[in-house]
């Protein structure tokens, strides 16, 4: 079985959880940006919640199927899904048959969807993962970009995948409002006393240049401390803040190099990382520092959040939205639920 | 060879902070052998007795990154366990011992090496004074970062010393041996960079399907060795059909 791209491009890639051990030798851990929205889509379908699934940014993907039915899912804190041109529930499974055509990524709100399918791709590992890294050239679809005409190789999948929808609201304990926190360091006192206000008192702008390396940010223009605006290269996190010389923070993504000269302020908490990669171009956002303890506090919610992320038959919602969305459900697929 | 004694790091090492779920152990603000010997020998030590929770560590000039799950181990916990294996790692930095030696074949200027004469006319030098100098240094492997198998080489030579070009270039072949400030390097990959590009070599360093898919690790020892541009042609030919592999004197 085949899932044949019909529009794509560089902005969807195959993402799981991400490859560990490697930033010794230069290569990031990549992976999904928002791994919540990921676990999301794969519960969907049945599969394990790191399972690799297509990460989709705007202007989203067209793909058909080869060879047989199957069940997926398109999952992201906003999502666009639409069958042979008609709308479709997202955050629920999905039937896609041969000669359908689906359309899939992320709604206005957010920055990335997750489209995973039941039993997922048959791909080879590089490194202990599927997570495409486009400058190491490894991972995905034989190390390099997706791109229109490719198919990927889909594992059979399992007889019976039951539909199922996320439990709304919330669907995703990472949406939210309120400030993203971060906790201060290791080297905010390259920044000048002023610099350090205003990055928690000013709003910062995600930028459209913003991708998988780095969330590019737009505001007041940071002054560094008489240290300056280089240190001596050294190993960053995923969610660190960096601040280059023209004074405007980079946070930076799963793409990240893995070594970096400019000063890292802070860095974005754990918990918050996946809220934070979600913000879409345009969006703006306000940090709020936070002790480490408290964010090793707020990460044990957030895990428990997550971990307690409910999917339920599409047939056995309690609530009449929810009732009425099994009906459209129904309508398309023709009831080929339980 | 090269039985130097490594004198002791100035600084303290320092823990700090990086997020929940990392912590830098830095060893000092500078860049030199000494320093990053100890960053080498406290890694060694994490991997001699890996400790519950830590899930990776990374080398750099000057400190080490520990990543670790802070639900797995508590952050005060693990610097407590992190600063007397620092301490034994600024005492005993001979662990990390003498790296492997590489004798890196670079063809020098050229078309191999497109800005050494705007280089060599900016110090006042022939190009093959250049050449002589680079290549006369043995240069440690201070890390690998940037990109895959990207590996950062040092001491540069005082006289070559050269400021960044103002405009980076968007891509530079894979295995340009370049000179950025007070560093030298040896690119894996076609990258951006703003480095000055003086040479290059045919053999690969970053091979993914490779057993060993880096040719360097940090702490190794490289020297270049100049050939003509007819030379790399060739040698590059011979690693293509399998018949060349650049093999190093062994670490001490």
């Amino acid at each position: 079985m085949l899932l044949r791209l019909i529009e794509a491009g560089p902005w969807v890639s195959i993402q799981d959880s991400g490859r560990l051990g490697y930033q010794r030798y230069g290569i990031g851990p990549s992976g999904a940006m928002d791994p919540v929205s990921l676990a999301l889509a794969n519960r969907l379908v049945g599969n394990p919640p790191a399972t690799a699934a297509l990460e989709i940014r705007a202007p989203g993907i067209t793909v058909v199927v080869e060879g047989g039915p199957v069940a997926l899912a398109v999952a992201a804190p906003e999502a666009r899904v639409a069958l042979d041109g008609a709308p479709h529930a997202d955050n629920a499974t999905v039937r896609l048959t041969p000669g359908q055509r689906l359309r899939a990524g992320p709604g206005p709100g957010a920055a990335y969807a997750y489209l995973a399918l039941a039993g997922g791709f048959a791909l080879a590992e590089a490194f202990g993962s599927l997570s495409f890294h486009a400058r190491s050239g490894i991972g995905g679809l034989g190390g390099r970009a997706l791109a229109a005409g490719d198919a990927l190789p889909l594992v059979p999948p399992p007889p019976a995948v039951p539909d199922l929808v996320a439990l709304a609201p919330p669907v995703h304990p990472a949406l939210g409002d309120g400030p993203i926190r971060v906790i201060e360091g290791p080297q905010a006192d390259h920044l000048a006393a002023e610099a350090r206000a205003a990055l928690y008192g000013e709003a910062w702008a995600v930028q459209p240049r913003s991708d998988r390396m780095g969330v590019r940010l737009a505001g007041t223009r940071l002054q560094h401390s008489a240290k300056g605006a280089e240190t001596i290269s050294d190993g960053v996190v995923l969610g660190s803040i960096q601040v280059p010389g023209n004074g405007l923070p980079i946070v930076l993504g799963a793409d990240r190099q893995t070594t970096g000269g400019y000063p890292k302020v802070a860095v974005v908490a754990r918990a918050d990382q996946p809220r934070f990669f979600q913000a879409p171009p345009g969006r703006t956002v306000r940090f709020a520092p936070i002790t480490r303890d408290q964010a090793v506090a707020a990460l044990a919610a957030h895990r428990r959040a997550v971990a307690d992320m409910r999917v339920v038959p599409a047939g056995r919602l309690p609530d009449t939205a929810a009732l009425m969305a099994e009906n459209l459900i129904d309508g398309v697929y023709g009831g080929e639920r339980d | 060879m090269l039985a130097t004694r490594v004198p002791a790091p100035s600084c303290a090492p320092r823990i700090l902070p990086v997020g929940e779920a990392a912590l830098s152990v830095e060893f000092g603000d500078r860049v030199a052998p000494e320093v990053n010997a100890a960053v080498l020998a406290l890694d060694a030590l994490i991997a001699a007795a890996p400790i519950a929770g830590v899930v990776e560590t990374v080398p750099t000039y000057r400190a080490l990154l520990v990543h670790f799950d802070p639900l797995a181990v508590a952050p005060a916990a693990l610097e407590t366990l992190l600063a007397p294996l620092a301490a034994q790692a600024v005492a005993e930095p001979a662990r990390a011992g003498q790296g492997r030696l590489w004798h890196l074949p670079v063809a020098y200027g050229g078309a191999h090496g497109i800005d050494l004469a705007t280089l060599a006319a900016r110090h006042g030098m022939a190009e093959g004074e250049v050449v002589r100098r680079h290549s006369a240094e043995v240069y440690r492997v201070y890390m690998l970062g940037f990109a895959p198998g990207f590996a950062y080489l040092g001491a540069l030579p005082a006289a070559l010393v050269t400021p960044r070009r103002a405009e980076p270039r968007l891509t530079t072949p894979a295995g340009s041996v370049s000179i950025g400030g007070a560093q030298t390097a040896v690119t894996s990959m076609a990258v951006p960079s703003g480095w000055h590009l003086i040479g290059r070599t045919p053999v690969p360093t970053f091979t993914p399907a490779a057993e060993r898919m880096c040719l360097f690790e940090p702490g190794d020892r490289v020297q270049c060795r100049p050939i003509a541009a007819a030379d790399f042609e060739a040698l590059a030919g011979r690693i293509a059909r399998g018949e060349y592999g650049l093999v190093p004197e062994p670490a001490s």
